[in-house]
């Protein structure tokens, strides 16, 4: 039965999904549901992306809408810290 | 003895793990082998392979492995002891059974990408996943007890951020491999977020392998498309199903 619904639902994400575009890069994401449930809004159709929903800043103050935004991370190229910042217990 | 080292995990019977370490030896031939094992001990006291190590850990041997944040922390331990008595060994790959090599100097082109991006460690279907939807970062932020355990081991001054990757495969520097085994003997975390997240907060650099991302998947099965696979530029391919089975039948160990 649930496996019926999910299957559902993904078909619905297909037909009825709102295009999701990733703030970051301008591409687009994919599609998704968005459904209002007890307080939250659940989100189906995004499993295999990986975004960040965040409130986007106004230009124009504006009181009446706020939007709802989607974004990525960029790749991770963090840099080796560990000769110059060496925690205590492991540099004597 | 060489100073690279390849260690290949599985729970298979033993005429398969013979084949399997015969087969490596023959297509990637260079890096020692060292067989970790996952399964029965039994069966891993009547293996007949030059090197191994019996992985005696309740965290791998999980069912439903995301939810039981199945780990490798019993791995990198019975590794890193394995390892204290062999200085020589500089470089390490870590690969699962079901990974399979696509080019006989696999090791050297991981070698060499490691040298290019200057990293410590590489690995697979790498993002950062903080603050995002990605289920596993989800599942662990609820856990009260994932923010202090990075805040306890990191010395990178942004404590937030979460990396994922793949198990299947990853390529570490010594130092590397060293250091997240000893942090992960506390480790509540599952596996594919627990390598490159532990490696990033010890101050190493984690890069991923982008370009082999579409032929290292999660899920599926590549068997029948391996010569496509290799043609189209893979270095390894993941998961490959049955293969070890059709090559002990071919060629029976001894």
């Amino acid at each position: 039965m649930k496996k019926i619904l999910l299957a559902l639902l993904k078909a619905a994400t297909v037909v009825f999904g709102a295009r999701v575009i990733d703030q970051r890069t301008g591409k687009p994401v994919g599609k998704a549901l968005f459904i209002p449930w007890r307080g939250k809004l659940r989100i189906i159709g995004l499993e295999d992306k990986r975004v960040i929903a965040s409130f986007e800043s106004q230009q124009r103050l504006t009181y009446w809408n706020q939007a709802l935004t989607f974004s990525t991370h960029p790749e991770p190229d963090f840099p080796h810290e560990r000769k110059a910042n060496d925690p205590p217990d492991a540099s004597g | 003895m060489s100073e690279r080292l390849t260690i290949l995990l599985t729970h298979q019977a033993e005429p398969l793990v013979e084949a399997m370490v015969a087969w490596w030896q023959r297509h990637v031939p260079g890096p020692d082998i060292l067989v970790a094992y996952g399964g029965d001990r039994e069966r891993f006291e009547s293996l007949n392979v030059p090197n191994r190590v019996f992985v005696d850990d309740s965290r791998l041997r999980t069912r439903d492995h995301q939810r039981e944040r199945q780990s490798f922390g019993g791995v990198f331990m019975a590794m890193n002891e394995w390892l204290r008595d062999r200085p020589a060994y500089r470089l390490i790959l870590l690969s699962e059974f079901d990974c399979l090599p696509m080019c006989h100097d696999l090791f050297g082109r991981l070698e060499a990408r490691l040298a290019t991006e200057e990293a410590d460690v590489l690995g697979c279907r790498l993002e950062r996943v903080d603050g995002t939807n990605h289920p596993h970062f989800l599942y662990h932020s609820s856990a009260p007890d994932f923010a202090s355990f990075i805040d306890r081991i990191s010395i990178r001054r942004d404590r937030s951020v979460v990396l994922a990757m793949l198990g299947c495969v990853s390529f570490w520097n010594r130092e590397a491999f060293t250091a997240v085994a000893d942090a992960q003997e506390s480790s509540p975390l599952y596996l594919e977020i627990a390598l490159p997240t532990l490696a990033h907060h010890l101050g190493f650099r984690v890069r991923g392998l982008t370009d082999q991302d579409r032929w290292v998947q999660p899920t599926g099965d590549l068997a029948l498309q391996l010569d496509e696979v290799r043609a189209a530029g893979a270095w390894m391919a993941h998961p490959v199903k049955g293969f070890w089975e059709k090559q002990a039948q071919r060629a029976p160990a001894g």
